[in-house]
């Protein structure tokens, strides 16, 4: 009784186990492909998503090991430090991670040169021929984060170099949209307005190469919103950077100074402050 | 016996459990602070002045210092004050006229009869008034 039921029941099962073996299969196909596109490489971006265009292009920035870049920076008169007068600077980065880079800002007041070799951070100001060497040994982000801790600075646009720039970004969005294509110096770009606490950014990004191509960022916390405009340029994320390309060499007229701690500078506020009184 | 033990279980893990909350909420109140100040840099641009309105909409300013006012809970945010500064005895460009100096194997600048020592802050070289 057995035997013959089972016999009976395997044309049956036969008969529709091949229907359902081709949707599945072709289900399967459909689903890969689905998914294929969903998590293709960020060589082209196929959404509109301003955190999905963020995700891209931080993936693009990390997965370089060796690059280069130039930005063009102009910063309002208020985000300049004492001087109160707007400031243009011709900014070259190179990077060579994890734990080398080397930042040259040239602007109308001086030229300085931000160096780190993976044990040092060398601030250079060309221009009166000063130096300040500080140990920091790690990667790009320790330093990047240990300076704004005790120095009060990070590196010019230093986001932007970070093993993970979406993981530095993101934290500070609070709003996101996505604002269209827009062409800029001649690329086509995505157009993301991000909104924060601090400042309210909107970020220019490369539709063919994911990579960022103008920033505008309006600093809510100052007052008459000063802007800070970096347009980005000469992107090369396969650089010829030799390790010696890192090292500081203070030239043979240049003094050594001392760098100011946060910590420093807050005890002398609070001094000249004690004394007015 | 091990009803009488599951029993004391939960009270004791709920106790450790409340203290191990209040001691976090206690550490992260102490650091959070530190660490939104520390976060403050945005695309480089350094720290600015950190203000906090009290509960009666009076508003303070200071330079790299977070200031509540009024006391009572502070909602902090803008900052409506000019420029950034530096503080007294400090400044970010050299007067006109200077010339350089060098005063036991240390370079000083000095104009009007005031002598400035470089130091490099924020990034930047700044230059305090000295007597020497």
């Amino acid at each position: 009784m057995q035997k013959y039921s089972q016999a009976e029941q395997q044309p049956v099962d036969r008969r529709w186990s091949r229907p359902l073996l081709y949707s599945f299969v072709v289900s399967s196909l459909l689903f890969g492909l689905v998914c294929g596109c969903g998590t293709s490489k960020p060589t082209a971006a196929s959404t509109n998503d301003p955190d999905q265009l963020l995700r891209q292009m931080s993936e693009k920035l990390a997965q370089a090991k060796k690059l280069s870049f130039k930005v063009d920076r102009k910063l309002d008169a208020a985000l300049v430090e004492g001087r109160n007068i707007p400031e243009n600077a011709q900014i070259e980065i190179s990077v060579s991670r994890p734990g080398k880079f080397l930042a040259k800002a040239d602007s109308q007041d001086n030229v300085r040169q931000f160096v780190f070799d993976g044990q040092n951070l060398s601030v250079y100001d060309e221009t009166m021929k000063l130096y300040a060497t500080v140990p920091v040994p790690g990667t790009i982000d320790d330093v990047v984060a240990k300076v704004d801790e005790k120095y009060g600075f990070t590196p010019p646009l230093a986001e932007f170099i970070l093993s993970d720039p979406y993981g530095a970004l993101s934290p500070r969005i609070k709003s996101q949209a996505y604002k269209g294509k827009e062409t800029v110096g001649g690329v086509e770009c995505h157009h993301l307005s991000l909104g924060g606490d601090v400042a309210d950014s909107e970020l220019w990004i490369g539709v063919g190469d994911l990579l960022p191509r103008k920033l505008v960022a309006t600093f809510k916390n100052r007052e008459g919103g000063p802007q800070l405009q970096a347009d980005f340029s000469d992107w090369n994320l396969a650089a010829t950077l030799d390790d010696n390309f890192f090292t500081f060499v203070a030239p043979k007229d240049a003094e050594s100074i001392e760098m100011v701690t946060e910590a420093q500078m807050k005890e002398t506020a609070a001094k000249a402050a004690a004394r007015k009184k | 016996m091990k009803p009488t033990m599951s029993r004391w279980r939960g009270p004791i893990s709920a106790r450790k459990l409340s203290k191990f909350l209040v001691r976090a909420a206690l550490l992260g109140a102490v650091l959070l602070p530190s660490m939104s100040i520390a976060r403050a840099q945005v695309y480089g641009v350094a720290k600015s002045t950190t203000v906090v309105k009290g509960p009666n909409g009076n508003v303070a300013a200071a330079s790299k210092t977070t200031v509540v006012t009024g006391g009572g809970t502070a909602t902090k945010t803008t900052v409506v004050t000019g420029g950034s500064t530096l503080p007294h005895g400090y400044i970010a460009v050299l007067p006109g006229g200077y010339h350089a100096v060098t005063v036991s194997g240390v370079r000083y600048y000095t104009v009007g009869g005031i002598y400035y020592r470089p130091q490099m802050y924020q990034g930047h070289t700044v230059y305090v008034a000295v007597h020497l």
